[in-house]
């Protein structure tokens, strides 16, 4: 029978409420966990008591939301949804075999959480600065440029949208640059995602100590004085996914 | 996204909404071939390809009026050439009736390919 990963703790550390905490955890969710621990570990699992022939959101979102309510009270290495093993014995060599990385990733998640920070264009200033910026690249084409033939009109049009793409990517580093000098006072966690849509200025997740959300949400605030004209969104706490990483053996 | 994980936010929720809404997993940017769309699926495929290709040459093409290091002649060519290249993929794209939007292919954490 398959068996479903949700998370893996320290023992050391949890050892004394965990089995409580999923007891109470078991009779919430109807979901019957349990716990597998080898080499000060522990991993929370469930037996997989249908067979499931397709993925539903709703088979995602439960087991994310498992995940994060663990995350909440304990901190743990997150399971990603699909992390199923068949025997309780594979669960104990997986934590035999990767004992040293999964407790040095716990150590260094120990008490911190994860946020999303996110800095946007509105849509309004992004239009209205950038065709500004447009009309100013007009004025300085290159020579070579310069003429009224067919195939310079073309590069000429190609030459400007250049340049504005140019400006934008210089406006999006300085401003970055400027919150990774903010954010390393609070943390030295800090992953930047490639930006997905046009849209984003800033898309970062960071790892902070659990006591440092004041300092978070003050930093965040004095980011919208910053950039009033720009979205901003902070989201969390999330379980550390993004700094807990681990190639397995 | 769950409301109570919002814990800032300012400005216009609904462009917010819009741009998360955008980057959520879907189908959308992926290559969705099956045995009955195989063609249209491979054209799409072989169409993002050349298209990033062309986008590369381009932004070269930029690089090197940047860099003032054209003759008259060569920018004409140049012109000529990339102007070429966009109305023959605005050809083949009405030949398999694809946008902008399907070349752009999503790449997950990497973001757009385009």
């Amino acid at each position: 029978m398959p068996i479903i990963m949700y998370a893996i703790l320290d023992t050391r550390v949890n050892n004394e409420d965990i089995s409580h905490f999923i007891e109470h955890l078991s009779f919430e969710s109807n979901i019957q966990f349990e716990l597998i621990s080898s080499h000060e570990l522990t991993a929370v699992v469930s037996i997989q008591t249908e067979s499931k022939s397709a993925i539903s959101q709703a088979d995602v979102l439960t087991y994310a939301g498992i995940v994060d309510i663990i995350a909440q009270k304990h901190s743990i290495l997150p399971m990603r949804y699909g992390s199923v093993v068949s025997s309780y014995a594979d669960i104990t060599n997986l934590l035999d075999k990767n004992a040293e990385s999964f407790h040095r990733v716990l150590k260094k998640i120990s008490n911190k959480e994860e946020y999303s920070l996110r800095l946007l264009f509105s849509h309004q200033h992004q239009d209205a600065d950038f065709n500004k910026e447009s009309s100013d690249a007009t004025q300085s084409v290159p020579d070579i440029l310069q003429g009224k033939s067919e195939n310079k009109q073309y590069l000429l049009k190609k030459y400007q949208k250049h340049i504005i793409e140019e400006q934008r990517i210089q406006y999006i580093e300085n401003i970055q640059s400027k919150v990774i000098i903010d954010l390393k006072k609070i943390t030295e966690y800090i992953e930047f995602n490639k930006k997905v849509t046009p849209a984003f200025i800033i898309d970062a997740v960071i790892l902070i100590e659990k006591s440092a959300k004041g300092e978070l949400l003050a930093f965040v605030g004095q980011l919208k004085s910053k950039y009033p004209e720009h979205n901003v969104i902070l989201t969390g706490p999330w379980p550390p996914y993004n700094f807990a990483q681990i190639k397995l053996e | 996204m769950q409301e109570d994980k919002i814990l800032f936010y300012a400005g216009s929720a609904n462009e917010i909404i819009e741009e998360l809404e955008k980057i959520k997993p879907g189908d959308q940017g992926r290559i969705n071939a099956t045995p009955e769309n195989v063609d249209s699926g491979l054209a799409k495929l072989v169409l993002t390809l050349i298209e990033l290709i062309r986008k590369l040459m381009e932004k070269q093409a930029m690089r090197r009026i940047d860099g003032d290091s054209l003759t008259e002649e060569q920018i004409e060519n140049l012109g000529e050439t990339l102007m070429k290249l966009e109305n023959k993929m605005d050809e083949l794209k009405k030949i398999f009736n694809l946008t902008d939007k399907d070349l752009n292919l999503n790449l997950g954490p990497l973001g757009d390919l385009l």
